[in-house]
């Protein structure tokens, strides 16, 4: 068999006939199967061109021919099949000349799968307002991205376009997600963190009052090469910075009716950070029972919802927080990041539970 | 690239030649758009019906039939739907095989099969020759009449989750409460005196209803909701769809057998199916719990018989003479509570026989007067089969070993050593 055997960037094994003599093979599921054949028509089609399903290393003896329609056209015999034929399905083509022994070509037709193109699909802070002291950025990609290619593209950008190279942590280690399509941007907590080093000699990495902007240049390839980001920013202004635990009483809560399954939501004193506010919050009956339902995290991360899967229970709720969660500059209910050396903080420990 | 010459030449020669159209029905009829091939029956003149429950339609195919005047004997296609599956191009397992029919006239077998592709099935006809050769039926080459149903139940109507006993539902019982209730609207076609019936659901608060229609289609058709008692369960009912059934001329008018899961058989008038009516069947039979899937009527030494297959229970031969004046049972004529197969009362009414059958008859019909054409799945392999066998015993044999298959004993020896 004069047939020559590539793999596409999809690594699916591709037969394409390299001899004269051979079949044309379908290259997708709407093509014919086409031989170019000698002079007479005196023999019947299926005689010279017959499909099957399947291998040829496997005996065709006892297989049906795939069902279809034969046209010939001066010297070009043409195969359509009743049923186009099936993306990923292995197929065999004998090929029978006069005074020769069949050939058997094997085709098969690889299942397209377009992928989506790279492109940025969120950012993290959502909102347009950050604190000075903001701890992290989530860059959310559509497909997975090519390793360790970040920092030729992530920038940090005053409001003239001028980079500050140092803003962010450069780990050696870059800090993806399983598949690659979330990568967590630091900003260096020594710039955060009043008193040490590298806040002293390079101050913040943004000050409060001023405009940046988290920018991607474009170029930065997807991890398996068949797409190349565009050119990607987004601008915030920056607020005072955060250095307080999160205050409980001043979450407002808008209670659902028992026996409906209305929205329970709460409104935060500050933004969130994302990830963990998919999680930290859990809503329990007054007996502790857990309930069931689907939470939701609202604009900015600055408020959240949840809906019961069943009816509210006529009785007192209790909302259960993480006390690990934290806000965009990485203050929880348990402590502050960035602690006033010059201040004693005592405070009483973190109410959790929430009646409502 | 030699290799790209050859794709450049595929891809020139693939845009100049037009795919030939599908051919139209006469007279400006509908274009053929079969979206499911589901029931299948054939008019003694060779028409054959196919329920399209997708689109909610029948379609009626003049099937063109030389006589075939070869006696019908035994024979035996193994693993029919991975036949199937090679000649529609897919791997077997991608068919589902649908049901069958039998041409009056060639006595070659017509089976509606699904091809089912990455993200669509696909309907067919696949023909089986009385030699055992297999074909696709081309439909397009076919002259063809359409008739749409009214009261077709919206796609969005499905069943309700069931589980069995007191265990939270399977997977399986989640993908069956998914299915739509359409996928009922046409379950089994009979055609009587230039008129074609069909038992399923309509609307879609899941009414069972019987439909009339004249052919040639006309357009007009009647629908009918049909309630029953139904004895093993204890209650009247008007949903659960007929399952299968027959005409037959029962106590001087003709009459609709008709076989309900678990498994009442009622009879309907043909006079009372009129349009908008609501029909109270007359229930005369329960032959216990299971299935029905196929009934068929056949001759036995001069006398009508059904022959009523099941997909839990062995076949039931029903002799016709036995449902003259049957009695009719209602929920005052017997104690109250549910009635499964080991209560004293069942199986209830001329039940007629119980017939040995090796496998499960996914599907029935008969061939010419006195043997039946069945897609089998055999009980040990799991094959499906597609057997023609004698009506008076329609077994396969070969997974039976009695007394028959032993060799001869030589009645001349004292021992059977001493033959060895």
């Amino acid at each position: 068999m004069e047939a020559e055997a590539s793999a596409d960037a999809f690594g699916v094994r591709r037969l394409a006939a390299t001899s004269e003599a051979g079949p044309s093979l379908p290259r997708t599921i709407e093509d014919p199967v086409l031989l170019r054949i000698a002079g007479s028509a005196s023999r019947t089609p299926d005689s010279e061109l017959t499909v099957f399903v399947g291998r040829s290393d496997a005996p065709l003896a006892g297989r049906l021919p795939v069902a279809g329609r034969y046209e010939r056209q001066g010297q070009l015999l043409r195969f359509t099949p009743a049923y186009r034929f099936v993306a990923g399905q292995d197929y065999v083509v004998r090929t029978r000349r006069d005074g020769e022994l069949p050939r058997f070509t094997e085709f098969d037709i690889p299942a397209r799968i377009d992928a989506a193109p790279a492109r940025v699909s969120h950012v993290y802070p959502s909102g347009g307002v950050v604190p000075e002291n903001v701890l992290r950025f989530y860059v959310h990609f559509s497909v997975p991205m090519a390793p360790h290619r970040a920092w030729e593209f992530i920038r940090l950008r005053d409001s003239v376009g001028v980079p500050d190279d140092a803003a962010f942590m450069r780990f050696k280690q870059e800090l993806w997600n399983e598949d690659r399509t979330r990568l967590t941007v630091l900003v260096d907590p020594g710039r955060i963190k009043r008193s040490v080093a590298t806040n002293l000699a390079l101050g913040p990495a943004l000050l409060e009052g001023n405009r940046y902007a988290l920018t991607i240049d474009a170029g930065w390839p997807s991890a398996d090469g068949e797409s190349v980001l565009p050119a990607w920013s987004k601008t915030f202004r920056v607020t005072a910075p955060l250095r307080t635990r999160p205050e409980l009483g001043q979450w407002q809560w808008r209670r659902p009716r028992s026996a409906t399954v209305e929205p329970l939501e709460a409104r935060f004193d500050r933004p969130f950070e994302r990830h963990c506010l998919g999680t930290a919050l859990r809503v329990a009956a007054s007996d502790g029972r857990v309930i069931a339902g689907t939470s939701q995290v609202g604009e900015n991360e600055a408020s959240w919802s949840f809906i019961p899967e069943e009816p509210w229970p006529s009785c007192d709720l209790r909302v259960v927080i993480d006390g690990g969660l934290e806000d965009v500059a990485g203050n929880s209910f348990r402590g502050v990041l960035d602690r006033d050396l010059s201040a004693v903080v005592g405070k009483s420990p973190p109410c959790n539970r929430v009646p409502v | 690239m030699r290799k790209n010459s050859t794709h450049d030449f595929s891809l020139s020669v693939s845009t100049s030649i037009e795919a030939r159209p599908p051919r139209e029905a006469p007279a400006g009829g509908p274009a053929l758009d079969l979206r499911f091939a589901g029931a299948l029956t054939f008019s003694p003149e060779g028409v054959l019906f196919v329920g399209d429950n997708h689109s909610g339609s029948i379609y009626a195919f003049e099937v063109p039939a030389e006589t075939n005047g070869a006696p019908t004997t035994p024979s035996s296609v193994r693993n029919i739907d991975a036949k199937v599956a090679e000649i529609l191009g897919v791997r077997a397992g991608a068919v589902e095989i649908n049901d069958l029919a039998v041409h009056p006239v060639s006595r070659d077998i017509y089976i509606s099969v699904t091809r089912i592709g990455s993200f669509s099935s696909e309907p067919g006809i696949v023909r089986v020759s009385a030699r055992g050769e297999l074909g696709l039926v081309d439909l397009a080459s076919l002259s063809f009449q359409k008739q749409a149903l009214t009261e077709f139940p919206s796609d969005d109507t499905a069943f309700k989750v069931r589980s069995s006993g007191p265990t939270p539902p399977f997977p399986r019982d989640v993908a069956k409460g998914a299915v739509a209730i359409r996928s009922l609207a046409i379950m089994d076609l009979e055609f009587y005196e230039g008129e074609l019936f069909v038992a399923g659901v309509a609307y879609d608060n899941f009414r069972s209803a019987l439909r009339r229609i004249s052919y040639p289609f006309d357009g007009t058709q009647h629908v009918a909701a049909v309630e029953m008692f139904h004895i093993a369960h204890d209650q009247y009912e008007s949903r659960a769809p007929i399952r299968a059934m027959s005409v037959q001329e029962i106590d001087g008018k003709a009459q609709l057998v008709a076989a309900y899961t678990c498994s009442p058989v009622v009879l309907v008038p043909l006079a009372e199916i009129v349009d908008g009516a609501k029909i109270s069947a007359r229930t005369i039979i329960d032959l216990g719990n299971g299935q029905p899937l196929d009934m068929i009527a056949f001759e036995r030494n001069g006398q009508p018989m059904l022959f009523v297959t099941n997909n839990s229970r062995s076949p039931q031969v029903i002799p016709v003479e036995g449902l003259h004046g049957a009695k009719v049972v209602t929920r005052e004529d017997l104690p109250r509570g549910g009635k499964f197969d080991m209560h004293p009362l069942m199986p209830f009414g001329p039940v007629g026989k119980t017939m040995m059958f090796e496998g499960v008859p996914l599907h029935m019909a008969l061939v010419g007067d006195a043997h039946f054409a069945s897609i089998t799945r055999d009980a040990y392999s799991g094959d499906l089969n597609l057997d023609v066998n004698p009506a008076s015993f329609p077994n396969r044999i070969h997974n039976l070993l009695s007394e028959a298959d032993f060799p001869p004993i030589d009645s001349d020896s004292d021992s059977p050593a001493a033959g060895g």
